[in-house]
């Protein structure tokens, strides 16, 4: 058990040396290693020390990902911008409660994160099984978005990538 | 031909970007709470950048500053929607629902 626990971090500690030195190298432009290495070790060791797993995404369902993102968060950006710049536009905050679906926490940090580019919802924290959100316009249709995209989220996140 | 087409339509996405960013400082400085403007910035801010990173690669040398630039984006985009929960949850634990 133990051996296999070795493993699995010596795996996930040489995929994190390799993104972040991607990221060195891309950033730099395969300069200054010098002050490169340290850096790459020790974000490599703090991802280690904090357990976080490398993320396996299901490649297939990347690309309809992206795109329902991409349009939902303009139609966000757009929906706010249009509300501050005319002071007529509807504002009724309120805090509301989303029933989540039963998901892998690593689901359920990202949907509590990207729900904040959705039109007119942010999160702000997780009580059991339920998220809590301030949305910005109560009448506006805001479940159905949400839901759309924690569907999508488990079906983009492979489960075995979680413990 | 092909880099004549690409700067021209560097400009509305510039433009745009900087459309945005200027309606999430206005949203800041108008919303009434705390959270409304945590809205604002958030979204019109990310997307006024991803706008500005897209308009900008149209007039990039190589795909080397492209790649730079998406995956700054990407890494903003990530900061900005966490800060921005986290900012909500101390907000709501501080002041309550106002």
């Amino acid at each position: 058990m133990q051996a296999s626990g070795l493993r699995q971090g010596c795996v996930d500690g040489l995929y994190w040396l390799l993104l972040y030195a991607g990221f060195w190298a891309l950033f730099a432009e395969g300069d200054g290693w010098s002050f490169g290495v340290p850096a790459v070790l020790l974000a490599c060791a703090l991802s280690l020390w904090l357990g976080i797993r490398p993320w396996r995404l299901r490649l297939s369902v990347l690309p309809g990902f992206v795109w329902f993102f991409l349009v939902n968060m303009f139609t966000g950006a757009w929906d706010v911008a249009r509300r501050a710049a005319h002071p007529g536009c509807p504002l009724q905050p309120e805090w509301v409660e989303y029933p989540l679906a039963e998901s892998s926490e690593r689901v359920r940090l990202l949907l509590s994160a990207l729900v904040g580019l959705l039109p007119g919802t942010l999160a702000s924290r997780i009580e059991g099984s339920r998220m809590q959100l301030h949305v910005l316009d109560g009448g506006q249709p805001w479940q159905a978005t949400v839901a759309d995209l924690e569907a999508r989220l488990i079906r983009l996140v492979d489960a075995r990538s979680d413990h | 031909m092909p880099e004549a087409l690409l700067y021209w339509l560097s400009w509305p996405l510039l433009v745009g970007g900087l459309l945005f960013f200027a309606a999430g400082s206005l949203g800041l400085l108008r919303f009434p709470d705390v959270y409304s403007r945590l809205h604002a910035l958030t979204k019109a801010d990310t997307l006024g950048l991803g706008l500005v990173v897209a308009g900008l690669s149209c007039r990039a040398d190589s795909l080397l500053e492209v790649g730079q630039m998406l995956v700054i984006w990407l890494l903003v985009l990530a900061s900005g929607a966490t800060a921005c929960q986290l900012l909500a949850r101390q907000a709501r634990e501080e002041h309550g629902d106002d």
